[in-house]
């Protein structure tokens, strides 16, 4: 559904994504993890457009998307959450959700408000935010702004979700909620790579999983190979940690 | 709630419903023209603020060249009213909203390629150089520093106070047009997408909205209405003179836009009432003007960020949060 080909941006000298190459199926859920600094989040930004990869291939359902506009590319069918949770302040949850309905995925025609806003609605039902739809978004604690980015990117109707630190800063129920709300949307045949450093929830929803160093891939298989495998504990504990894993 | 979005309470209906009908028949009891003379004038910096707070409030774009777009609105408008007398005056001015429009949109396209204070230097600029062209007057066309030429304006026949009149309905009845335009384009598919651009642009564009598609239709829309403001100056006033769109007024409109409340729909009303006021007060006192408008737009910027419509937004919470506590007190504790 998604397959990025040798994948490599450059700042200057720097290279921050460093022909990094991985494919996604729907319903399966590719996990990407990596000390900070590793170029996860830089590699997203080049998948979903917020950075334009130095050089490399990126095709959603078959089409290249590298050069395309990062609306451009929601709208076949892409969606991403970002690691620091934001929504539009200003507006409320529904609103929110309403605006990402509004563009989903093979909406054709008219823009019909009574549509967009029913499916908004159906997107904040998924994750649970059905009885906050006339809240701000600024209003928010930090677990429903996370549910909410998700809920938004649900709206646009995703063909792929690309997931940024999902768990980061949430409480132990909430990881554990997140999970089922993720293994549903799974369920449901959306293709997902999930960035993240709680390694409970990458071992448990992912089918393979992706580390990155400096840049690099230096791993890639199931969850539990990456445990054992000796230069991704030596990347996550530092040489020597590796001896007793 | 099925279709719409910050729907309208019957209590605020009725409260615009008063608010207009006052407005209506003010002029009939009340004649100074020195003071109506004022009032039209404000009528008029209030429709140029209402559309530059679409763009600078709503649309979040820090764009300074809006005295320029007014500026061009007047010219364009004035141009058809001096070499096309066959045209009717009303149809001049809606030419001069739409002269302006299409220049807005222009100016929109390298002004949204950049960011931040850039945004505010490119704008700045055009509005410089519209000025300086303007001083030079060339072709005739803008009269340079001492103003455009007589033109014949919507009344040419009425006396003083039925002129004076006249032109108090007309910029009342374009102010509320365009409140409610404005209030309706707010909750629009429209107004919520540039709302959200606004306060989360990398957020929104990966939900699908074209950033850039929007933002250059508010700019459109924003300057029709500023050059419609620009044409219904020159034709009341009968000049326009290159300082209308210098630094000093800029300075105090965005200052009427700030204390009123930005992206709101009734700061601007609120702002530009109370400035004219307190500006009309203190015109014997240049020196004080100047420094009351300093010094107000200080305690607003540090006091109330928000502006007055944000002030009386905060209150209106926490008086409904009080009434809330109390009534979770008076309730007897569960079990």
């Amino acid at each position: 559904m998604l397959e990025a080909r040798g994948i490599t941006k450059l700042y200057g000298g720097l290279q921050a994504v460093a022909g990094v190459s991985f494919s996604v199926a729907p319903g399966e859920v590719l996990g990407i993890a990596g000390p900070n600094g590793a170029g996860k989040t830089t590699l997203f930004d080049t998948i979903t457009g917020h950075t334009i990869a130095t050089d490399g291939e990126i095709l959603l359902a078959g089409e290249p998307v590298r050069g395309t506009k990062i609306h451009h590319r929601c709208r076949l069918g892409l969606a991403r959450t970002f690691q620091h949770p934001v929504a539009a302040d200003t507006l409320t949850v529904l609103e929110n959700a309403y605006l990402a309905a509004s563009f989903r995925r093979g909406r054709s025609g008219r823009r019909s408000r009574p549509d967009d806003i029913a499916a908004g609605r159906a997107a904040l039902e998924r994750v649970g935010l059905e009885g906050k739809a006339g809240v701000p978004a600024a209003l928010l604690p930090i677990y429903d702004r996370k549910r909410l980015m998700i809920a938004t990117a649900l709206a646009t109707d995703p063909l792929v979700l690309l997931l940024d630190e999902p768990f980061g800063g949430l409480s132990l129920g909430e990881i554990d909620e997140t999970m089922g709300l993720i293994g549903r949307i799974r369920d449901s045949g959306v293709a997902i790579v999930c960035i993240e450093h709680v390694m409970r929830a990458l071992v448990a929803l992912a089918d393979r999983v992706l580390v990155m160093h400096h840049g690099a891939e230096i791993f890639v298989g199931t969850p539990a190979e990456m445990l054992r495998d000796a230069r991704v504990v030596e990347v996550y504990l530092g040489a020597g940690g590796g001896g007793s894993a | 709630m099925t279709g719409t979005f910050g729907a309208v309470t019957p209590g605020r209906w009725a409260m615009i419903a008063v608010a207009v009908a006052l407005a209506a028949v003010f002029p009939l009891v009340y004649h100074d023209p020195y003071y109506m003379t004022i009032i039209v004038t404000g009528e008029i910096v209030l429709i140029l603020n209402i559309s530059w707070n679409f763009v600078l409030g709503m649309a979040g774009v820090w764009n300074f060249g809006q005295l320029a777009i007014y500026a061009l609105g007047a010219y364009s408008s004035g141009w058809l009213m001096l070499h096309h007398s066959g045209v009717p005056v009303p149809l001049a001015i809606l030419f001069g909203g739409l002269f302006s429009g299409v220049v807005s949109v222009l100016l929109a396209f390298p002004t949204l390629r950049l960011f931040g204070i850039y945004t505010s230097l490119l704008t700045f600029s055009f509005a410089q150089v519209i000025q300086y062209v303007a001083v030079n007057n060339p072709h005739g066309l803008t009269g340079g520093s001492f103003g455009f030429p007589e033109v014949p304006g919507l009344f040419p026949d009425l006396g003083q106070t039925a002129y004076l009149r006249a032109y108090y309905w007309v910029c009342a009845g374009v102010i509320i047009a365009s409140c409610f335009a404005v209030a309706w384009l707010r909750q629009s598919h429209l107004g919520i997408a540039l709302r959200s651009v606004r306060d989360a642009p990398a957020y929104t564009a990966a939900r699908g909205v074209n950033p850039r598609a929007a933002r250059v239709a508010a700019f459109g829309l924003s300057g029709f209405l500023a050059g419609i403001a620009g044409g219904l100056y020159l034709s009341f006033e009968q000049s326009f003179t290159t300082s209308q769109m210098g630094l000093t007024p800029m300075s105090l409109d965005v200052t009427m836009l700030v204390i009123g409340g930005l992206g709101t729909v009734s700061g601007p009303l609120i702002g530009t009432a109370l400035l004219t006021v307190i500006q009309t007060k203190l015109i014997n006192y240049p020196g004080w003007q100047l420094t009351v408008l300093g010094a107000t737009l200080l305690v607003i910027v540090v006091f109330v960020p928000g502006g007055i419509v944000g002030l009386f937004g905060r209150i209106d919470r926490r008086v409904r949060g009080w009434v809330a506590e109390d009534a979770d007190e008076a309730e007897p504790a569960p079990g």
